[in-house]
């Protein structure tokens, strides 16, 4: 089964319930090893995403990717809104005029996202950044979507390469963002934003379980 | 032109940065700050799409480029972010700089000001951070990392090379350094300057000066450009030339030699004019290290602002010329050098200029505009690694210092002194003096000057000890540093060891213990063996020694000499002020009588703003009360002030040099003009006013008996009328001898003048130096006088004096010193009459 653009709208709006829920929680994560804001960003720009969204709602899922990352990057305010804004808005100038993305759209969109965060941050995997919960997940998706897989086999098969890879980020030091001026202070803590990126994949999973 | 673009996570800092570089460029610059995100709640962030409007925003209004300068994390990200979204043409004049943000943003600011491109703003950014790092080396331990490579640039194959071998003393430092920048700066050609691995744009003081260049380096030029060999031509003249280094500037630095072989123990010890007795041991307190601060206020008339700081300037050049002419005088050449680096750092066209483009860019006034540009010449001087250098930084802010006070006037901040301290300064001048504490002041220590300046006067008037021109010991003296002085030989330590402290200090003990005996002695009343009571009075400068006064055991003030308030100013005092300053010492005395003579000044002491005629003999000419007669508008102001006062207070008015009936007569129809008018205007004034005159003058004690008729008291001054009498000038050696107040012939105007007062009933006083001999106090009294005023220190002394004599041996010691045949005889007398002198 394809994902459909109404559950893409449904995978938004549950991310948008996802991170208020989760907003002290990431920002506990993130006062331990940067600046105590990704909980609110994160919350913050789904926020306006909901806000950005009716408009567009009836327009292909390149427009929509394309909203989201833009409000992303505007709305987010920490180095999350454009990595994130660039993850959502690189598949979206990809995937114009499509209606439902297949599994080699997905992949696509999957790709294009990672490849969007490599070249707006930079990072190298061990960094302990986004990066490190995309870099695997990507791997696995890519070599699910070429087996045939259809998305929700693709997500589930990924899902816990990314629980892995997220708690993997906890012994890391960081070397990119504010959390880096810790050093080897920041060993010891979970990503905030990898652990931000592993609730889009858990959402999605949700979503296209319901 | 390129412009900038400030990105912070922080609107707030965004804009302070803006601020802060708008400062440095009176707005020639576009610029635009952009911080924080649209949520009240939580503004920290970075907006992507503001960068990029921000960018674009500024690219249409800078031709050559836009530089865009971030804090960090998602600044730098949505900055590179909104590269993205830029039209190409566009993207290609952006250029992300990655200085740190506020060090960097300044220094590109000022860069782009002067018309740099993208890479020369963004690389001068980049090494920002190593002034700073190099100005905090001493504390931190940090050095600078080797960065000056990272901005050394491969010179284009073109380029033409021109090795010199450093010949200067002082290395590419000081007028050297700016000599080169200047002349590197009227060629097109990129100059750079290399010192081995390191090099410098020959373009930029702040490079050349932390490149670091000492006597007897190799250094690399290499110019390219449309007028390279033309700036090579002129950087081999200018080196042949040492760089334009003078002998005064070689004079100025520590040489090798005297750190390397001079005995360290003698390094730290200093030796002056022994100014002022006593000894001291504390912390110092270097006056003018830093600049007063000044509020920013703006002027909506540039013009009127730009010629005040130009006067200011002049103003305080000729001030430094008389201090240095003064200081050559007194202690040589070498002491009297750094005036005239202080000269040369105002006559730099480029402070001028830079102050005055802010009084006209950010329409500011001139005080502000200019304290702005010297605290950021001073932190230039002060971040380099160079001793010598950092030390100008000091120079740099006194003699700034004296524009802006010149320019504030009357409304200069005050120095306050805020603990006990040994006051420690170049120099110092009266205004300085007036902000000092006689209690919490422990010493005095100055660079310049002699026995005879201002502090020596002040500190041996308020018995605070002194050692006046000690040249060098400012560079050994940090604020706040324990040093040690002795006032009676004239040495200071800059750095005294343990037992020297101990040493100075018990002395100190002992000394104030002697003088706390003295004032307790002073304290007593005078009265001779045959209970007659002698009033002892002091003789003061200025209302702060009034306190002093009174420590003393003075019962009044019996002479208050009011010159110092038209002294070292550019304008007369006004009434305001001379008030404020009179009620200031009688309120001091705590409702003793004050005598305030009226300004006694002429030709032999002129005052610069006011004119006095060129005269052949200025003792003979226009000085006391007939200078101010015959300047009615100053005398009239005084008048009403004193009058005023004298409301509120127990003043009484005196004039000087006073030589006939006529001339009185005249000053006291004026005094009650202006008392007249004054009571009619509704101020308050008493009844009447006790009104004396000096008898300083021959032809006065001729007519003393018609001159008692006209006022209430007389006071003699002892050393006017000596000259005057033996016609003898005492500043003349070969007929100083003459010039001798116990001559009986001045006994015998003393004398007459006495028996006029007593027949009119008024007391005659005397407030001339022959006042404080304790050997001259039995003579006095014994010629008639009733009252006797001196300075402080003699009080205790005289008073004893008094105490030990009566009415019937005073008589018979003035009979015969009035019929002695010289002044040594009438000595012998004194002698005679207290064994144990």
């Amino acid at each position: 089964m394809p994902l459909s653009k109404a559950q893409l709208l449904a995978w938004l709006g549950k991310l948008d319930a996802v991170y208020a829920a989760k907003k002290e929680y990431l920002t506990d994560l993130d006062a331990a090893i940067g600046d105590a804001d990704h909980g609110i960003n994160m919350n913050r720009g789904f926020g306006k995403v909901m806000e950005k969204l009716p408009p567009v709602a009836d327009k292909d899922i390149g427009t929509i990717l394309k909203t989201v990352g833009m409000t992303l990057m505007s709305s987010v305010g920490g180095a999350s809104g454009p990595l994130y804004g660039t993850f959502w808005m690189k598949p979206g100038m990809l995937l114009g005029g499509k209606e439902e993305l297949d599994a080699a759209d997905f992949a696509r969109f999957v790709e294009a996202g990672v490849d969007g965060i490599l070249q707006r941050g930079r990072p190298e995997r061990g960094d302990k950044t986004m990066y490190d919960v995309w870099a695997p997940v990507l791997e696995v998706v890519k070599a699910r979507a070429a087996a045939g897989d259809d998305v929700a086999a693709i997500v589930d098969a990924a899902l816990p390469v990314g629980e892995k890879a997220l708690a993997d980020t906890i012994p890391l030091q960081a070397r990119k963002g504010r959390a880096s001026y810790l050093g080897e202070r920041s060993v010891g803590h979970q990503d905030p934003g990898a652990t931000s990126s592993y609730y889009m994949l858990e959402t999605l999973r949700d979503v296209l379980h319901a | 032109m390129i412009g900038i673009v400030i990105v912070s996570h922080s609107r707030k800092l965004a804009e302070g940065v803006l601020e802060l570089a708008a400062q440095m460029t009176r707005g020639a610059v576009p610029m635009e700050a952009v911080g924080g995100i649209d949520d009240v709640e939580n503004p920290i962030g970075t907006d992507p799409m503001q960068v990029l409007a921000a960018i674009e925003s500024v690219a249409a209004r800078a031709d050559a480029g836009v530089l865009v300068v971030m804090d960090l994390g998602s600044a730098l990200m949505s900055a590179e972010t909104a590269l993205d979204f830029l039209a190409d043409d566009v993207k290609a004049r952006v250029r992300l700089c990655a200085a740190p943000l506020v060090e960097g943003t300044v220094a590109a600011a000022v860069q782009a000001a002067s018309g740099a491109d993208l890479a020369q703003a963004s690389a001068e950014a980049a090494t920002a951070i190593e002034v700073k790092i190099r100005q905090l080396a001493p504390v931190t331990g940090e050095e600078a990392a080797a960065s000056a490579q990272a901005q050394q640039e491969a010179a284009p194959q073109d380029a033409l090379r021109l090795e010199i071998v450093i010949a200067n003393t002082l290395g590419l430092h000081a007028r050297p350094a700016a000599n080169l920048v200047a002349t590197a700066g009227k060629f097109r050609s990129e100059i750079r300057l290399a010192k081995g691995e390191a090099s410098a744009s020959a373009k930029s003081i702040n490079q050349v000066a932390l490149l670091s260049v000492r006597h007897g380096d190799t250094v690399v030029f290499t110019v390219s450009g449309p007028d390279a060999a033309e700036a090579v031509a002129a950087l081999r003249a200018l080196a042949a030339d040492r760089f334009g280094e003078r002998d005064e500037d070689v004079a100025l630095a520590p040489t090798a030699d005297a750190a390397a072989s001079g005995k360290p123990a003698d390094a730290n010890v200093f030796s002056g004019t022994p100014a002022s007795a006593g000894y001291a041991v504390g912390p110092a307190w270097v006056l003018r290290a830093k600049l007063p601060e000044i509020v920013r206020r703006g002027s909506d008339d540039p013009e009127a602002q730009i010629r005040e700081l130009d006067q200011a300037i002049a103003a305080a050049r000729a001030e430094i010329e008389a201090i240095k002419r003064e200081t050559e005088r007194i202690s040589g050449k070498a002491s009297a050098a750094i005036f005239a680096v202080h000269d040369l750092i105002l006559a730099d066209a480029a402070l001028r200029d830079a102050a005055v483009a802010r009084i006209s860019g950010e329409k500011v006034k001139a005080a502000y505009a200019w304290s702005q540009t010297v605290e950021e010449t001073a932190a230039a001087y002060g971040a380099l690694d160079d001793a010598y250098m950092r030390a100008r930084a000091a120079d740099v802010r006194d003699c700034g210092g004296r524009v802006l006070r010149i320019l504030l006037g009357a409304a200069a901040p005050a120095l306050r002194q805020e603990r006990e301290a040994i006051v420690v300064a170049r120099d110092l001048a009266p205004s300085d003096v007036a902000g000092l504490d006689a209690k919490l002041t422990l010493g005095i220590v100055t660079e310049a000057g002699g026995a005879t300046s201002h502090a020596a006067i002040l500190a041996r008037a308020l018995g605070i000890p002194a050692v006046i021109g000690a040249p060098g010991c400012l560079g050994r003296i940090a604020d706040g540093q324990v040093i040690a002085l002795d006032g009676f030989t004239g040495t200071v330590w800059a750095a005294p060891q343990q037992s020297v402290r101990q040493d100075i200090a018990a002395r100190r003990a002992s000394w104030l213990e002697a003088r706390h005996e003295a004032s307790a002695r002073g304290a007593a009343p005078a009265v001779t063996r045959d209970g007659v009571a002698v009033p002892v009075f002091c003789n003061i400068g200025s209302p702060a020694e009034a306190a002093v006064a009174l420590a003393a055991g003075a019962e009044g003030v019996g002479l208050f000499r009011t010159e110092f308030l038209f002294q070292e100013r550019d304008a007369a005092p006004g009434e305001e002020e001379q008030y404020a300053a009179y009620v200031a010492a009688a309120s001091a005395m705590q409702g003793r009588p004050v005598v305030i003579r009226t300004l006694d000044v002429g030709g032999d002491k002129p005052i610069r703003y006011l004119e006095t005629a060129k005269e052949d003999n200025p003792f003979l000419g226009e000085r006391g009360v007939r200078f101010c007669l015959a300047r009615p508008e100053l005398f009239r102001t005084q008048l009403r002030a004193l009058l005023r006062a004298a409301a509120v207070a127990d003043i009484r008015i005196m004039y000087p040099m006073v030589s006939d009936v006529a001339e009185l007569v005249g000053v006291l129809a004026l005094q009650r003009q202006e008392h007249d008018a004054l009571a009619a205007a509704g101020l308050a004034v008493p009844g009447a006013v006790k009104t004396g005159i000096m008898i300083e003058v021959p032809a006065a004690v001729a007519v003393a008996d018609k001159l008692a008729a006209l006022c209430d008291f007389f006071s003699i001054g002892t050393n006017d009328l000596t000259q005057y009498v033996m016609a003898a000038d005492r500043g003349n050696a070969a007929v100083a001898p003459l010039c001798n107040s116990l001559n009986p012939a001045v006994l015998r105007m003393i004398a007459m003048t006495c028996r006029a007062g007593e027949a009119a009933g008024i007391p005659v006083a005397m407030c001339g130096e022959l006042a404080g001999e304790a050997l001259a106090a039995p003579l006095l009294l014994g010629l008639g006088l009733k009252e006797l005023s001196m300075a402080g220190t003699a009080v205790a002394g005289v008073k004893d004096a008094i105490r030990a004599t009566d009415g019937e041996a005073c008589r018979a010691l003035a009979d015969k010193a009035l019929a002695a045949d010289s002044a040594a005889a009438v000595r012998e007398l004194l002698r005679a009459g207290n064994p144990a002198a």
